[in-house]
């Protein structure tokens, strides 16, 4: 009888409680320690400020040797991120390196929303729009992340 | 199977989205289905009706395996339910049709939302007021069927649309279910009708888990439970009942008390039962993540959307066993032999039986599977709900045979031992909301095989004292927070003490149980020539 949580992934979890990252929340499940509950909050200065976006992270069997798995529960207008929440992102793929940790990952993310990257895109449409009319874009985005990310009570 | 029909299919979905343009106004409030319909043209209603007739069909051919490409229809229906107002069309559609006596039913209504883009916060409040929860008394197809589709958003939205989601109207709607639970405690005889009423507290409960997933809603959720008195710890009596719907009730009620909404002065699930000889049980440390395993670890379950499976504590090398598995429902299962390669790939829908290390009876689908193969058995093994299920390992012979309440199913497997010849457990996957029971002999079998002489896993399995029973999973946790971690560990694992150099980059604390599994520097991802061990 083995396989308990990975010591590696318990340090993880007791830094991400103890030295939270600004902007960035993630909570493992109360019954499960793979899987977490992650908010992290738009950037300044970018067309996502004042909202609070969703995700949920899980790590597989084989993490840190395997990149987490994440996605977006809060719909968002991003050139790099599906309307199924899925994020086109490296280092969650090929440029995966077991250094990275799920604090170095939300990071990412969330850099990621910082600057929209519509060369490398996930979905067509939204990137498409992102180099066409950029103005436009950012237009949606802000009015995505009020309908869908901004609290309105 | 390819359905005869399906050019014709295409032709009507096609026209469907050449009618979105002309798409209803969905500004206009909207009352209950029938009201609703209303507001859409009559063209409208009848192409969106046809639109369910094609596509239910189709999920239902998904979900059997019948029909192998599927994905151009997804995407239409993807494209389609993008429009907010069909989307909410499409889903009181599904309320109002899926059956309740449907063993795919809750199945077709996950994978139809799972497919949808994510509702917005307007969107629920208008299917919430389309519902009219508070003025309408419905059926208990319509209570399931809400239940279902309200249990498999909330896993799907989050942050604020989900605590708007969890409005009065809804927390009082599935009380009022679960308060079915009460009444019928003073009925013995269970008939069909009072059946369908335990489905609905069933259901209930699955709801009330997934939305207490967000803290807040949990919260809200467990204040209302402890007003209405003790409901979950009067249904946790239940658990092992001999009704079927009752026994899952009582599972699921100990489950969300041990995990969830545990009580001051809880007594846990696990300390109620008698473990004396147990020597197997499912490994609870070895199964994908959303499976919930009883306190006594002989009892499996899946409530989430994805195929979860399980292997147990004892593997076998030779000679030949059984073991057998009642069902209480009768939805797709996969219950066979795995060996510890066996990859349980939840998210994507691989169980038991879709590599080569494993193999599984399939009695919904009739199937045997092994290596994601389907190979089909005659129709007549198809199971129902309390059927036994038994499953024979023969190494010797290089042969696995499955019974179906004593039957032999045809025809006997072999291939499994292509690749496999040792290190061989009881395993099996479970779809949304299927429940097995598992003996590996600690009772008497229903149907042992007569002409064959087995081993029995029980007698050959050891469990110490303190491994007889499954820890709720929240007790776990708590132990393994206070466990602590070195400060010269491993920077991969950090379990082991660091030793190793990566040569040539010299980047260092690493051990090298990890460096070995590696290619390239973690730090600076050049290649790994070589490592050097060093000693502190």
């Amino acid at each position: 009888m083995s396989n308990l949580l990975p010591t590696r992934i318990l340090k993880e979890t007791q830094r991400l409680m103890q030295e939270p990252v600004p902007g960035i929340s993630a909570t493992p499940d109360e019954s499960n320690a793979k899987y977490f509950h992650v908010m992290i909050l738009g950037p300044s200065e970018s067309p996502y400020e004042g909202g609070a976006f969703k995700l949920e992270l899980f790590l597989p069997e084989e993490y840190p040797m395997a990149p987490p798995k994440v996605r977006f529960m809060t719909k968002i207008y991003h050139p790099n991120i599906d309307k199924l929440g899925r994020i086109c992102l490296d280092i969650l793929k090929d440029k995966w390196s077991p250094a990275l940790q799920i604090r170095t990952v939300l990071l990412s993310i969330q850099a990621l929303l910082s600057a929209p990257n519509p060369d490398d895109p996930l979905d067509n449409q939204v990137a498409n729009q992102w180099k066409v009319n950029e103005a436009e874009a950012i237009k949606t985005a802000k009015e995505w992340t009020k309908k869908y990310a901004i609290d309105s009570n | 199977m390819t359905s005869p029909s399906s050019s014709t299919n295409r032709l009507r979905i096609n026209n469907f989205n050449s009618n979105l343009n002309t798409s209803l106004s969905l500004n206009v409030q909207c009352s209950l289905y029938e009201d609703y319909t209303k507001l859409e043209s009559r063209n409208m209603t009848k192409t969106l009706d046809l639109f369910i007739d094609d596509m239910l069909p189709l999920v239902r051919s998904v979900l059997m395996k019948d029909n192998n490409d599927n994905t151009e229809n997804i995407i239409r229906l993807q494209e389609v339910a993008r429009d907010e107002g069909i989307w909410l069309s499409i889903i009181l559609r599904l309320i109002d049709r899926i059956k309740l006596n449907d063993q795919l039913g809750p199945s077709i209504i996950s994978i139809f939302i799972e497919e949808t883009p994510l509702p917005s916060q307007e969107q629920i409040t208008m299917l919430l007021d389309t519902l009219r929860l508070n003025d309408v008394k419905y059926n208990e197809k319509i209570q399931r069927n809400i239940l279902v589709v309200f249990s498999c958003l909330s896993e799907k939205i989050a942050g604020t649309s989900i605590a708007s989601f969890l409005a009065e109207k809804t927390i009082d709607f599935i009380f009022n279910c679960l308060e079915n639970g009460n009444n019928l405690s003073l009925i013995d005889d269970i008939n069909d009708k009072n059946s369908y009423e335990l489905i609905i507290v069933l259901f209930a409960l699955i709801t009330l888990e997934n939305f207490s997933k967000s803290s807040k809603n949990k919260f809200i959720i467990a204040q209302e439970l402890s007003k209405k008195g003790n409901t979950l710890l009067f249904l946790s009596s239940w658990h092992k009942h001999q009704n079927h719907i009752k026994h899952q009730i009582g599972f699921l009620a100990q489950y969300l008390l041990d995990n969830i909404f545990t009580p001051e002065n809880h007594i846990y699930g696990y300390t109620k039962y008698d473990y004396k000889n147990t020597n197997v049980r499912l490994n609870d440390d070895d199964t994908s993540e959303n499976l919930k395993i009883s306190p006594d670890g002989l009892e499996a379950r899946n409530d989430a959307l994805s195929f979860e499976s399980a292997r147990s504590t004892v593997q076998v090398d030779n000679s030949c066993w059984f073991y057998e598995a009642t069902l209480l429902t009768n939805g797709i299962m996969q219950i066979g032999f795995a060996t510890k390669s066996a990859g349980f790939l939840n998210d994507q829908g691989f169980g038991i039986g879709d590599d080569q290390f494993s193999v599984g009876f399939d009695g919904c689908r009739s199937l045997i599977w092994y290596n994601a193969d389907p190979y089909p058995t005659d129709k007549k093994f198809s199971w129902k709900e309390g059927d036994v299920v038994g499953l024979l390992l023969d190494i010797s012979q290089k042969k696995v045979m499955f019974y179906l309440n004593g039957i032999l199913v045809t025809p006997v497997h072999t291939d499994l031992f292509r690749k496999v010849n040792n290190g061989i457990f009881p395993a099996a996957s479970l779809m949304s909301f299927q429940h097995i029971l598992f003996n590996f002999g600690k009772d008497p079998f229903k149907y042992p095989p007569s002409d064959i002489n087995f081993n029995c896993f029980n007698s050959y399995g050891v469990l110490e004292e303190k491994e007889c029973y499954v820890l709720p999973k929240r007790l776990k946790l708590e132990k393994l927070r206070k466990t602590l971690i070195k400060d010269d560990a491993c920077s991969i694992c950090c379990e082991n003490i660091s030793n190793v150099n990566i040569v040539p980059c010299k980047h260092k604390l690493f051990c090298e149980n990890c460096v070995k599994r590696l290619s390239m520097c973690p730090i600076c991802r050049s290649p790994i020539v070589t490592y050097e061990v060093y000693t502190n």
